[in-house]
């Protein structure tokens, strides 16, 4: 995992036994032009959600590019970031993601319009699960 | 690196604090919020010592005059990069030309600007803090006006570091630490801080000591980083007090002869002659630096241990704080 210390084989079965009991499909471990990709056969990969643009029409899913506890108004506010029916654009923060303290942004992949939050707020969600429907700018 | 755009007074360069010089008749200075600059300051991964920026006045409006990555703490004010909404307590890349617009707070009363690297002022008697009655430290020992240029101290860049367009954030300090509750009929709008009994205590009435603890008490316009002068029911002492001028700290509360207290904060003269009745926790200080004029502030007594106590509670959150955000980074905390 760093540069000095080699991965051994027991800590990847430590690793995969953690992901099998957390129904994560796979982890990706990256250093410094390095990347490890562990990939868990079976149910854990079979409960992936399918990759962000294969929707119906062209919709897309706006996909968590980390875990954490799904937040769809910041800790201080009432009020959401982001409401269905709004326009958005690319690069914009729709959401949190809070892992603990840190609060990590979930961001419009594309321009478009909010359909819906595919997660509840508060639930906590794996890497990789869709939170929520992008319709194209202008076509909801 | 940026250019201040508005005309709004009272911003001013502030670090952590000028410490060691009370006994020359230098008082402390510093962030009032002084949690707010420190957590500003690790999420741009700066120095602890590094100086910020402090606005109590708002609309305040900067032009970057190159890329810089920034971060903003303290109170939510609705803050703006270009046309884009920049959350509260966030970290983002501004890049040059960009204009960066801090609105007027929906809660809290003071906003932290904070650049990577830090505010490249001299550092005068160990600190780069503005010391506003002395006219030294800060930016030419003075507030921030339009078409000042305030310069960062210029960092290598990390190659290591998460290069996220949209920045990241982090929840705010009450999150964790709470809202301190004094009773089922305090407003949830009050400020609630713990006050230990400090030396004059004892001397003032039944009457004025219950009132003291029970009623909430208004933050007047006459507040500011000198101090904050409260209305509420009249203290009285139970035979006059006079006392030759001695020292006194941030947070210390002071009854003047109207019988209304006075908290003593980061700009005030390290000496003073009216009696004591109490002092705000030093862990508590970033609670009342958020509390607005108008607002109401509750004490709730507290023990030498509590007090101690917060402050090793405060402690290790920025410790917890540090390591996550160290994390995200990807550097080693």
């Amino acid at each position: 995992m760093t540069q000095r210390k080699e991965l051994q084989i027991s800590e990847l079965r430590q690793i995969t036994g953690w992901l099998e009991t957390a129904g994560i499909g796979f982890i990706e471990i990256g250093g410094n032009g390095t990347l490890v990709r562990l990939t868990l056969e079976g149910d854990g990969a079979a409960n992936l959600p399918p990759a962000s643009p294969a929707l119906s029409g062209r919709e897309t899913h706006v996909i968590a590019t980390s875990p954490g506890v799904l937040l769809t108004c910041h800790p201080m506010r009432s009020t959401p970031i982001v409401e269905p029916g709004a326009a958005v654009r690319e690069g914009d923060v729709l959401g949190l993601l809070r892992i603990a303290q840190l609060c990590l942004p979930v961001i419009a992949p594309s321009d478009g319009v909010i359909v819906k939050w595919l997660v509840e707020p508060g639930t906590t969600v794996g890497y990789g699960t869709a939170l929520m429907t992008l319709a194209p700018a202008g076509n909801l | 690196m940026i250019e201040v755009l508005s005309n709004a007074a009272l911003a001013t360069i502030q670090d952590r604090g000028r410490q060691g010089y009370l006994r020359y008749g230098v008082g402390t200075s510093g962030a009032m919020d002084r949690v707010a600059l420190a957590i500003g300051n690790l999420m741009l991964g700066n120095p602890d010592d590094a100086a910020g920026i402090e606005i109590p006045l708002f609309p305040f409006r900067v032009r970057f005059t190159q890329d810089a990555a920034f971060a903003l703490t303290g109170a939510d004010c609705s803050a703006r990069l270009g046309e884009r909404p920049v959350l509260p307590w966030w970290t983002l890349q501004a890049k040059k030309d960009d204009v960066l617009t801090i609105g007027v707070p929906a809660s809290g009363a003071r906003c932290y600007l904070l650049l990577k690297g830090g505010v490249d002022v001299p550092v005068v008697l160990g600190s780069r803090s503005t010391q506003l009655r002395g006219e030294f430290g800060g930016f030419l020992g003075r507030q921030l006006k339009k078409g000042d240029v305030v310069h960062a101290a210029a960092v290598e860049s990390v190659h290591s570091e998460t290069n996220d367009a949209a920045g990241f954030g982090v929840t705010p300090p009450s999150w964790t630490l709470g809202e301190l509750d004094t009773s089922p009929v305090t407003d949830s709008a009050d400020t609630v801080v713990r006050v230990l009994p400090a030396a004059e205590y004892e001397s003032y009435e039944q009457d004025s000591i219950e009132a003291f603890w029970r009623e909430s008490w208004k933050v007047t316009p006459q507040s500011d980083r000198y101090g904050y002068r409260l209305g509420g029911p009249v203290l009285i002492s139970k035979h006059p007090v006079e006392m030759r001028s001695h020292g006194i700290v941030p947070g210390v509360i002071q009854v003047p002869p109207s019988g209304q207290p006075i908290i003593q904060l980061r700009d005030a003269q390290p000496s003073g002659g009216y009696p004591k009745i109490g002092t705000v926790i030093e862990a508590d200080l970033w609670r009342l630096a958020q509390a607005r004029i108008g607002s109401k502030l509750r004490f709730v007594q507290a023990g030498y241990e509590e007090a101690v106590d917060a402050l090793d509670e405060l402690d290790r959150y920025m410790t917890k704080l540090r390591n996550l955000v160290g994390l995200h980074r990807g550097t080693r905390p």
